[in-house]
């Protein structure tokens, strides 16, 4: 009977810590942030075997990165108090979502494929049609923007910000007061996703071993992508973006919905249709849909659009043209509304398989993984 | 069956349809058209009257919803987002004949037309201070344009025949823009813009009408 008595009460006593344990944990107010007693360290971004540094020419500070995380995650700079940046931006899914088109703050959708925030200090412009060349000045337009996030006023966003009290000591860290501005924000926000980066991928390690970690296939697929076909005439550099400094029409349509950048195109004097940022291809694993407006849900699918399916549009970029060496020849590029051959690269399954094991080795998954990137509001 | 031709020629007498719009219905069940939803015909019933050569027709069209979503446990800290949507457009015009063959007639005309869309949003959450906050985001659209039309009839029978219809439409619109919050009210704001769009709406509407 004692022992039943003993034994009963240690249940008890345990069932008692358990409850007491999780109500602590459960009883966090998501309302708030939690964030660690060290500042974690976003700064000191190493380069790969190649030399190159991702964090670009941002000086990336804790502080600053710090306070990034904090309003990334925050619910509040929307007009509706629904969305974040990182609702869109998923840590999970390489910042990116798994939706053709997010939801906004209204639940109505984006009208562009949300693209991964990957090595973003080394992109010379941002957004699908390349409107922004300030990382600073980018990290702000979406939370303004009448779908994404609907807080149009800047006066408005900074109203929110200064009525909840734990951005004070944030501010205050990270610039030394705490008033809030909008330079502000953009700085924070800036040094948190230009933190973000992908420099330790299968395809990095592989650098300073010549290779010798790759598969055959990886290897086969490699060659095809660097040497054997056009991929790395616009996915070229360290960043497989061609450090972004231009966009390109890769005949996805005859006639885009979506013109994506204005202009005019200087070779057919007509108005620019369908020309889009060349994204960069890290972590392009983990973040499908594919394209601008989200149409192709797997790797396979990518590839065998450049494989069979590229369209005869009259802009269609150079590199996609059958008979482009990299020389201008008006006898194969027609100047002004000539018959324009797209690319039929007649690639055989193992080819197609081998392009997609090598893009897989550009996969990096740090950053989805690690715990400065996560939501704060988040409470474990 | 007695008569020759199950379509009219231009030099008959009068008569009156009902077009019941059934798009919607179908592509319940069939998901036709369904990514063109914005360019299918709003107008659920239309009413048409001939006199010999010419006729007159009106449509009506109503379409409305709502939805609710709110945090799974019910937790007032989180937001809860609901919407509410509702078209109305009426159209009325006049329509000239033309008979094609023994089952097809071809109509066309114009139609000027009347639209009012209002949708709303609005999220509850309570603010850091406990304090209830409502957002809400207001659209109010209102649109009167000028829209010719071809309109292809196929006929089953003496009473029923199947249709479908091709629109140019030349809209104006005047558009109200509201966002409120009740916690800073001092931010809301009014946008008003006014455009003129043009358009055409293709022959994906299927019409199911009944002669008297």
């Amino acid at each position: 009977m004692k022992t039943f008595r003993i034994l009963t009460t240690c249940a008890l006593a345990s069932a008692l810590l358990v409850y007491s344990c999780k109500k602590d944990q459960s009883g966090a107010d998501p309302r708030y942030p939690v964030l660690p007693d060290e500042t974690y360290k976003y700064d000191g971004i190493q380069p790969n075997a190649n030399g190159f540094n991702p964090s670009g020419a941002t000086e990336i500070n804790n502080d600053k990165a710090t306070l990034g995380r904090v309003l990334f995650y925050e619910n509040q700079l929307s007009i509706n108090n629904r969305v974040s940046c990182g609702s869109c931006h998923n840590q999970l899914q390489g910042f990116a979502d798994n939706k053709s088109f997010s939801d906004g703050f209204e639940n109505k959708k984006t009208l562009r494929n949300t693209p991964s925030i990957v090595n973003p200090g080394v992109q010379s412009f941002y957004f699908w049609d390349m409107r922004e060349s300030s990382l600073s000045a980018m990290v702000t337009q979406p939370i303004a923007n009448h779908i994404e996030m609907g807080l149009e006023q800047p006066e408005y966003m900074i109203a929110k910000l200064k009525k909840l009290s734990y951005y004070e000591p944030l501010f205050t860290n990270a610039f030394g007061d705490s008033e809030v501005t909008g330079e502000r924000i953009g700085a924070a926000l800036s040094n948190f996703v230009a933190s973000m980066v992908s420099i330790d991928s299968k395809y990095d390690q592989a650098i300073a071993n010549n290779f010798a970690n790759f598969t055959s296939e990886e290897l086969r697929g490699k060659k095809l992508f660097m040497e054997d076909l056009p991929c790395a005439g616009c996915h070229g550099g360290e960043n497989f973006s061609g450090w972004s400094t231009f966009t390109q029409n890769i005949g996805l349509e005859l006639d885009y919905a979506d013109d994506g950048q204005p202009g005019v195109d200087w070779m057919s004097g007509h108005e620019q249709d369908g020309w889009f940022k060349i994204p960069s291809l890290r972590n392009v694993e983990v973040t499908p849909p594919y394209m601008h407006d989200g149409r192709f849900k797997t790797l396979e699918e990518v590839v065998e659009f450049y494989n069979s399916g590229i369209q005869a549009h009259d802009q269609l970029s150079f590199n996609l043209r059958e008979g482009w060496n990299g020389v201008f020849d008006s006898q194969v590029i027609p100047f002004i509304d000539g018959e324009v051959r797209p690319l039929r690269l007649n690639l055989s399954n193992s080819d197609k398989q081998a392009l997609v094991a090598f893009l897989k080795t550009l996969t990096d998954t740090k950053s989805m993984n690690d715990v400065k990137f996560s939501d704060p509001f988040q409470h474990p | 069956m007695k008569i020759q031709s199950l379509a009219q020629s231009a030099t008959d007498s009068s008569f009156s349809e009902i077009g019941l719009n059934a798009t919607a219905f179908v592509n319940q069940y069939l998901d036709f058209g369904s990514g063109n939803g914005e360019f299918v015909s709003p107008y659920i019933i239309t009413y048409e009257r001939r006199f010999g050569k010419v006729g007159v027709r009106i449509g009506l069209g109503m379409d409305g919803d709502r939805s609710e979503a709110k945090p799974e446990n019910g937790d007032p800290n989180q937001p809860s987002l609901f919407t509410s949507n509702f078209e109305s457009n009426v159209r009325t015009g006049v329509v000239f004949y033309k008979n094609i063959s023994r089952r097809w007639d071809l109509k066309y005309g114009a139609d000027v037309i009347f639209g009012m869309n209002k949708n709303k949003s609005w999220t509850e959450v309570n603010n850091l201070f406990g304090e209830p906050v409502k957002n809400t985001t207001t659209f109010r659209s209102a649109q009167i344009g000028l829209t010719p039309f071809v309109f292809i009839q196929f006929h089953l029978s003496e009473k029923f025949s199947l249709g479908t219809e091709m629109l140019f439409n030349v809209i104006g619109s005047e558009d109200v823009t509201k966002q409120e919050s009740t916690e800073f009210p001092e931010f809301n704001s009014r946008q008003e813009t006014t455009r003129l769009s043009y358009n055409t709406t293709p022959p994906i509407a299927l019409f199911f009408i009944f002669r008297y």
